[in-house]
């Protein structure tokens, strides 16, 4: 038989644990929140949505693996066309040289 | 038969006492309400001294949310900040003021899962960072029935982030169709999941004794 009591219906004990951590907060929490919260309202916006992109790991994170797929398109696009050139150049030299070999 | 008398007229008295006392207490609850109601229309109009009062009536609830869902106590202060902030940032956008309560307690809830979300990532892309720092241990609180605390502590930190709010929501007695609400599942799932939670809990309560 299971006689075990249920930590969910136990009021005592969850009352302990917020009581706990209820005494994390400092006793100024509330004006604590009230001026964060003002210098958040008067920052520029913008500024704060630059601030918190620069800051965000995965936003980073994002970014960089954008640009480093721009820069190897980018590379690879430009290596492609200049071997393309200079296959078009190598088969024009061929076929003036065949068309110089041509006896008519 | 006169015995019988005074016993008859306590039977009769007794449930007009209880009724009376349950309207006395409807009525105080809907005094309440209204008396929330309208500091949370002053605080949605920028009413400092209406936020303080809305921060200082709900930061132990939150910070005892806050502390069963991350299950780690160097993070309630930070994130209780989070949430009040995001709740002052907030609050104009709230059309039922009537709900403050459940939509607070959403607030929190998202800022907790995201907050786990966001420290799993770093821990994952930064892995030699901090190495030292354990993070899935809870501390304890000090001098308080310190064997029942650890089990459900440990308890706790076996169970998913979701599914310790959904405990959370709970015993923060919040209803399963505001908790399927704030949760964005239906109530039929909800009430599957708590309950699939609450045994899981149990389980590893036992275990932990």
């Amino acid at each position: 038989m299971n006689t075990q009591p249920d930590p969910s219906q136990n009021p005592r004990l969850w009352a302990r644990r917020q009581a706990y951590a209820a005494s994390l907060l400092p006793p100024n929490f509330a004006d604590n929140v009230l001026r964060a919260a003002r210098l958040r309202r008067d920052e520029p916006a913008a500024h704060t949505r630059v601030w918190r992109f620069f800051h965000n790991p995965f936003a980073l994170s994002a970014l960089t693996a954008c640009a480093c797929l721009v820069a190897v398109v980018l590379f690879h696009t430009q290596s492609a066309s200049q071997a393309n050139e200079e296959n078009l150049a190598g088969w024009r030299d061929l076929a003036e040289q065949v068309a110089s070999l041509d006896p008519l | 038969m006169d015995k019988q008398k005074p016993d008859d007229s306590r039977a009769t008295s007794q449930p007009d006492a209880r009724q009376a006392t349950e309207a006395t207490c409807a009525r105080t609850d809907t005094a309440e309400t209204a008396a929330l109601t309208e500091t949370v229309r002053k605080a949605q109009t920028g009413d400092e001294e209406a936020q303080r009062i809305l921060i200082l009536s709900y930061q132990h609830r939150v910070a005892g949310f806050i502390y069963t869902i991350t299950n780690r106590s160097d993070s309630v202060e930070d994130l209780a900040q989070i949430v009040f902030i995001k709740m002052i940032r907030a609050l104009p956008r709230l059309s039922q003021p009537a709900q403050f309560e459940a939509w607070l307690f959403r607030l929190a809830r998202n800022a907790c899962i995201d907050h786990i979300r966001r420290e799993r990532w770093q821990k994952f892309l930064t892995p030699l960072e901090n190495g030292e720092r354990v993070l899935d241990i809870p501390d304890k609180p000090a001098g308080i029935d310190a064997e029942e605390l650890d089990a459900i502590n440990h308890a706790l930190s076996k169970l998913k982030p979701k599914d310790r709010a959904l405990i959370a929501l709970a015993q923060e007695g919040r209803s399963q169709v505001e908790m399927a609400e704030i949760t964005g599942i239906s109530v039929v799932a909800l009430k599957a999941r708590l309950h699939r939670a609450r045994e899981q809990l149990k389980q590893y309560y036992e275990y932990a004794t």
